[in-house]
């Protein structure tokens, strides 16, 4: 029995210090990973990015705002966020990372949509782009709040990783500089070239009588924090409402609510609101790929129409 | 509790420490843990179906009692049947209550007589397949005066509730495992180490091989509209590897498990996709309940000793009760009356026994034939494994008809994602390594007994490091075990 108790804990011990080695590995190789969902967080964290406008927001902002188009009308150097799936209290996060290595910007088109200001619980999307920043507290704290990694994923090493080969792969090689995955980003953004994918007709089918958005109290006193920290630091920011497809506006029951809510904080705050939400684009079901995102064209229309108006706003303020 | 969370990795070792450190003068005491150690194992699933298996226990050890008391014959037989009654009672209400209703409702609305009858809300109580056939072993073989009753009520109800095989096997019978808790465990290390093993393996089968393969099979046979025939096969393919992976893994965890406790479990599967025939592959697949099976069902029934129409009556018995066994649908029924239609011909030709012996003993490889036999008794078996899988008989239907088209030649495809794509052929090469260390392994009690004969302690463990990387970076989405709900 002695012999069996010790061999196990030796066993025990040499399996730790090898799963703390390659976790070690794998996160370092993953900080430095081109792959699509970790790059903005590689390029954050290795402090690349000090843009001078960044455009931050969900897949609102990722597949429909090109900062090449923003830099050509702006003449500035932009880059996008924009984090796919989630809320603002993930891109509060994301941007004080942002933050803390790299230079601040001098102007955020911030995106808002019915999502944004949703409760922080839940699944949290692509969880696993955060996996190699566990170590960092805010986004301990942040993550801890949904659905995605465990208790053991926080508190033992390489756990994180588990059931995740293609990470586990990248991060391996990419620790030796070695890159699996191309870029596939322009400055943050990714182009959806693609046709309308009739997604919406099984929307409608399942949400016959419309669906209905939260506004959380506590992600408004994130968000809210984070307008009055920009006007802090006179970062000029923009609120956008980014162009829906006009036949999903009858189904989001909440809109108003929303609308009202962000109507009060422009007021409160002095910070420009922009409503796309019944422009012209939201017309021309050949500019979507789904009824909340814009395609390649359609994005890149947007991109042009909100960058001028928002040359003219600076303008105009100047 | 499951075998393969968190909550079972800190009950095993407290329980473990119990029972060798705390309680081991007393064998009454290991006993009783064993027995609150499986309430608790069991409750953490649901605790109001301890009471079922409390009742359980009480009725066949009280049959026992009297049946050792009783010697008039029609009493005796009172005594058994008043057992059977009350174990396939329960099994029948909460497992086939419903499936006979709706047959029924369907049956007199085929002759215009409509039937207005409710079909329950019951859950079905884990394992209770596995502990109701446990627990009539005892009194048969009590009844048959092969066994000898128990008086120790602690020892028998350790015995019906024994936690590592209780909710899916082996289906131990009375004269194996009961004495065994008679008898005064102590502490072997070698045992114990190999019972480690067969953990580690067992759940590499079933974190790693039958976790993954669930995922595209899942995606493969509920969207099978939308997929070629080729893609078709690798489903089921990938179905052939789930089950056995989630099934001979709990085995396997289960049978490791008892070891370290001092106890000997019967083998439930031993390497079956080697199987050159069917027969073989009978021999070899869920091994306590073929032979219980065979035992008490076929052997009764007269088994092969009559005549021609006889074997085929009893065959197609078996084969259909095997499959009803494991569930209230007509899919398992016929995935068990197409298991007797492959094993008649091997019967009715007296060759059902042909191979007997290990595939390729002493070589490293199999020969031609032996492969091709292999090969063959796979493809039945997979394609027999459609129906087992499929929602219900129309759905196993559609699959084979889409199977069966030109698409058969198109490359297999059932994701655009590049991720799943990746993740995919990670699976595949794991199974190909899987297949080979089983096929290294197929001499012995589980696919990973062979390293106990390998002398180099650093090569031993390296080898584990390698299994327990694997399983922690490769596991698949956790599912439920497979055979859970059976």
């Amino acid at each position: 029995m002695k012999k069996f108790l010790i061999n196990i804990l030796f066993f025990g011990f040499i399996l730790m210090v090898v799963f703390f080695v390659t976790d070690k590995v794998i996160t370092h190789g993953l900080r430095q990973s081109n792959m699509v969902i970790y790059e903005k967080l590689t390029k954050l964290s290795n402090g690349v990015i000090n843009a001078d406008l960044i455009i931050n927001g969900n897949s609102k902002s990722y597949v429909q705002l090109s900062p090449k188009i923003v830099d050509s009308v702006l003449d500035l150097n932009s880059y996008n966020l924009g984090l796919d799936g989630n809320d603002f209290v993930i891109q509060n996060m994301q941007y004080n990372l942002y933050e803390k290595t790299n230079r601040p910007p001098k102007i955020i088109i911030q995106t808002v949509d019915f999502g944004t200001l949703r409760k922080a619980e839940g699944e949290l999307y692509n969880y696993i782009r955060f996996g190699p920043y566990l170590n960092n507290s805010e986004v301990r704290k942040t993550t801890k709040q949904y659905e995605g990694f465990s208790l053991i994923d926080y508190n033992l090493p390489l756990f994180k990783y588990s059931g995740q080969p293609l990470e586990v792969l990248d991060g391996l090689a990419s620790s030796f500089n070695i890159h699996i995955a191309p870029s596939s980003l322009e400055k943050g953004y990714i182009q959806k070239n693609l046709a309308w994918d009739g997604s919406f007709d099984k929307f409608i089918a399942e949400n016959k009588n419309g669906i209905n958005s939260t506004i959380d109290k506590s992600t408004c006193t994130i968000f809210e924090s984070y307008i009055k920290k920009c006007k802090q630091n006179n970062i000029k920011l923009f609120l956008v409402y980014t162009p829906v497809y006009y036949e999903f506006i009858p189904y989001d029951l909440d809109r108003q609510l929303l609308f009202d809510y962000l109507n009060d904080v422009s007021k409160k705050y002095d910070v420009p609101f922009l409503d796309y939400s019944e422009d012209e684009l939201t017309f021309k079901k050949h500019y979507f790929f789904n009824s909340q995102h814009l395609n390649r064209e359609g994005s890149e229309l947007f991109t042009k129409k909100l960058s001028l108006d928002i040359k003219v706003l600076l303008k105009n303020e100047f | 509790m499951i075998f393969n969370s968190i909550d079972f990795a800190i009950f095993l070792p407290i329980v473990f420490i119990l029972y060798w450190f705390v309680v081991n003068r007393s064998l009454k005491l290991q006993n009783a843990l064993v027995v609150v150690a499986s309430y608790v194992f069991y409750g953490w699933w649901d605790w109001r179906f301890l009471s079922l298996i409390l009742f359980s226990t009480l009725v066949d050890y009280s049959v026992g009692i009297a049946l050792s008391k009783q010697e008039d014959q029609a009493k005796r037989k009172a005594l058994l049947w008043t057992s059977i009654l009350v174990n396939l009672g329960f099994l029948g209400f909460f497992k086939y209550y419903n499936f006979f209703l709706d047959n029924f409702i369907s049956a007199f609305s085929f002759f215009g007589l409509e039937i207005q009858a409710n079909s329950l809300h019951i859950i079905l109580p884990v394992g209770i397949s596995f502990y109701t056939f446990q627990t009539l072993s005892y009194t048969i073989d009590v009844y048959k005066r092969k066994l000898e009753p128990t008086k120790d009520f602690i020892a028998f109800s350790a015995f019906v509730s024994f936690f590592p095989q209780l909710v899916a096997g082996p289906i131990e019978r009375a004269k194996h495992l009961l004495p065994q808790f008679y008898k005064k465990r102590t502490f072997e290390y070698d045992k114990a180490v190999d019972g480690m093993r067969q953990i580690l393996w067992g759940l590499f089968k079933k974190m790693v091989i039958a976790d993954n393969c669930a995922e595209y099979a899942n995606i493969i046979f509920n969207n099978s509209t939308e997929y070629s025939g080729s893609t078709l096969i690798l489903g089921a393919i990938f179905f052939a590897f789930q089950i056995y992976g989630d099934f001979s893994g709990y085995s396997d965890i289960a049978i490791g498990t008892s070891r370290l406790f001092g106890f000997d479990l019967m083998q439930n599967f031993n390497f079956p996709y080697f199987s050159r025939d069917i027969a073989e592959f009978w021999r070899r697949w869920h091994i306590s309940l073929s032979t219980w099976f065979r035992d008490y069902l076929y052997i009764p029934l007269g088994g092969s000793r009559g005549g021609k129409w006889m074997q085929i009556r009893n065959t197609f018995i078996i084969f259909i009760v095997s499959g009803f066994w494991h569930g209230a649908n007509w899919t398992f029924i016929v995935w068990g009356a197409l298991n007797a239609i492959y094993f008649l011909p091997l019967l009715l030709t007296k060759n059902n026994r042909n191979n007997l012996n290990i595939v390729a003993k002493g070589k490293m490889f199999p020969s031609i034939k032996e492969f091709l036999m292999i090969l063959l008794t796979f493809s039945l078996t997979v394609f027999a494994w459609i129906f087992f899988r499929a929602e219900n008989i129309t759905h196993a239907f559609d699959y084979i008809n889409a199977i069966a088209s030109s698409s058969i030649f198109e490359i297999p495809n059932f994701s655009n994602s590049s991720r799943v794509k990746f993740e995919s052929l990670i699976t595949i090469l794991l199974l190909f390594v899987f297949i080979v260390v089983e096929w290294l392994g197929r001499n012995e009690q589980h696919g990973i007994a062979f390293l106990r004969h390998k002398k180099s302690k650093g090569l031993r463990w390296s080898i584990y490091s390698v299994i327990v990387l694997a399983i922690t970076i490769f596991s698949g989405s956790s599912q439920e075990f497979i055979y859970f709900q059976f």
